[in-house]
């Protein structure tokens, strides 16, 4: 009986270097640019940031940072250079508690989601409020927490609704579609060995989300320290990630964003460090470090990617926005 | 004499009483919590969003590295440490202590 678990287990560990080898993705040459760009410090005066918590990129270049504790939105060129502001405190029409997800639509609207509001805004380019949805609650259309924003091709909108575990989808105008995904804790050991089955389609506390190739969605699955790949539908695909502090491993998976490669770069808030995969997971690169110089971050919570390719980070806890340039040898 | 007596006596317990008041609208209640598990903003932000339902509350400052929030509330209302706790626990997060600072349960 001994021999013959031992057998079984040989022929696990076996089966399981075999999935391994076979599905390791190969590396491709790529060379992140150090020193980066960056822009502000701590302050409320304008291009100072006070928490940025989230950042997006419209399709002109123009850079949009959810300033989360100063209440507002800024916008500034590609390079960092202030253009306007917008919002204030209060719960007022325009106005902000906690701003916490940016996205843009294909006009150039700007979507802002309040996390203590629990409320999605609309605005145009300049900061005009155009309309608003979402209340406190659990109900299809409701929100706790709202952090994550992201638009695809067929002009949806999705949500992911932090505190309800789940992500919404939306229409433009706020109409609901539907939503997927509840509260499911995926244990610290199985996270570490990347052992998620039973767990696919569920989230502990997901974040962000984008859109990638052929409208794939790509969530932030935070405390699973994961990303779940989607259909536009919510059908599961695929995931990648796990606890660690090697490449490909997370702790706690926030910020993420896709390039027109289809490419993925996702924020590594507590390993302060931002990873880049394929549209398959397959890890590519990492760059960051905790500290307060040139290229080191203290708890990303964002990243977007502008029209020219170029990276932005929003580093948190250093109160700055910080650019790369990745070049493909 | 006597007259000019009871005045100022009058005036002295007028002054030690509105000092008095004065001084009690100006204390707070501060309280240091520390929450379990409270690692990042996505959190912490819930934390806040939470305490801030607690009737009285005033400020609060939260420290992520160390785990812990330091909660300001308006002196004259009562904090029960159960509401705490629930805010806590509504933010997803287990208390793992309470200290008083400041205000009537520090003493």
């Amino acid at each position: 009986m001994a021999n013959r678990e031992k057998s079984a287990m040989k022929n696990y560990f076996a089966i399981l270097l075999v999935t391994v080898v076979f599905t390791a993705c190969a590396h491709v040459p790529l060379n992140v640019s150090v020193p980066p760009e960056s822009w502000g410090s701590q302050g409320a005066g304008p291009g100072q940031f006070n928490e940025p918590f989230a950042i997006a990129v419209d399709a002109s270049g123009s850079v949009y940072v959810a300033d989360a504790r100063n209440h507002r939105v800024q916008k500034f060129t590609d390079d960092g250079k202030f253009i306007s502001e917008w919002g204030g405190q209060g719960k007022e029409p325009g106005q902000f508690e906690r701003p916490s997800g940016l996205a843009v639509d294909v006009e150039g609207n700007i979507f802002v989601a309040d996390y203590e509001l629990d409320r999605i805004q609309k605005f145009t380019s300049d900061g005009k409020f155009l309309m608003q949805w979402g209340s406190s609650g659990k109900n299809a259309g409701q929100f706790n927490s709202p952090t994550g924003l992201a638009i695809d091709s067929q002009q949806n909108i999705f949500v992911t609704d932090t505190y309800n575990h789940r992500v919404q989808k939306f229409d433009l105008q706020g109409n609901f579609i539907k939503e997927w995904g509840e509260y499911q804790v995926v244990s610290i050991v199985k996270s570490f060995l990347n052992f998620f089955v039973g767990a696919e389609g569920n989230f502990n506390y997901p974040t962000r989300i984008t859109v990638g190739l052929n409208n794939a969605l790509y969530v932030s699955d935070a405390y699973n320290n994961r990303v779940q790949r989607f259909s536009s539908e919510g059908d599961f695909i695929s995931q990648f990630g796990g606890l660690g502090f090697l490449g490909g491993g997370f702790r706690v998976s926030s910020g993420i964003a896709s390039d027109k490669s289809g490419d993925l770069y996702v924020a590594d808030f507590y390993n302060h460090r931002v990873q880049m995969f394929t549209a398959d997971g397959c890890f590519l690169t990492q760059w960051g470090g905790k500290g307060q110089g040139a290229g080191q971050f203290d708890g990303p919570t964002d990243v977007a990617v502008g029209p020219q390719g170029k990276v932005y980070v929003a580093d948190w806890g250093n109160h700055q926005i910080q650019t790369f340039k990745i070049k493909r040898d | 004499m006597k007259k000019n007596l009871i005045v100022a006596l009058l005036c002295l317990l007028l002054i030690y009483f509105s000092g008095a008041d004065v001084s009690a609208k100006d204390a707070t209640q501060k309280v240091m919590i520390k929450v379990e598990g409270l690692y990042c903003p996505f959190c912490s932000y819930g934390l806040e969003k939470q305490v801030k339902k607690i009737e009285g509350f005033k400020s609060v400052q939260i420290n992520i590295k160390e785990g812990t929030a330091e909660i300001e509330f308006k002196s004259g209302v009562e904090i029960s440490e159960k509401a705490i706790l629930t805010a806590v626990e509504d933010a997803g997060f287990d208390l793992d202590g309470v200290k008083w600072l400041t205000g009537k349960k520090a003493q």
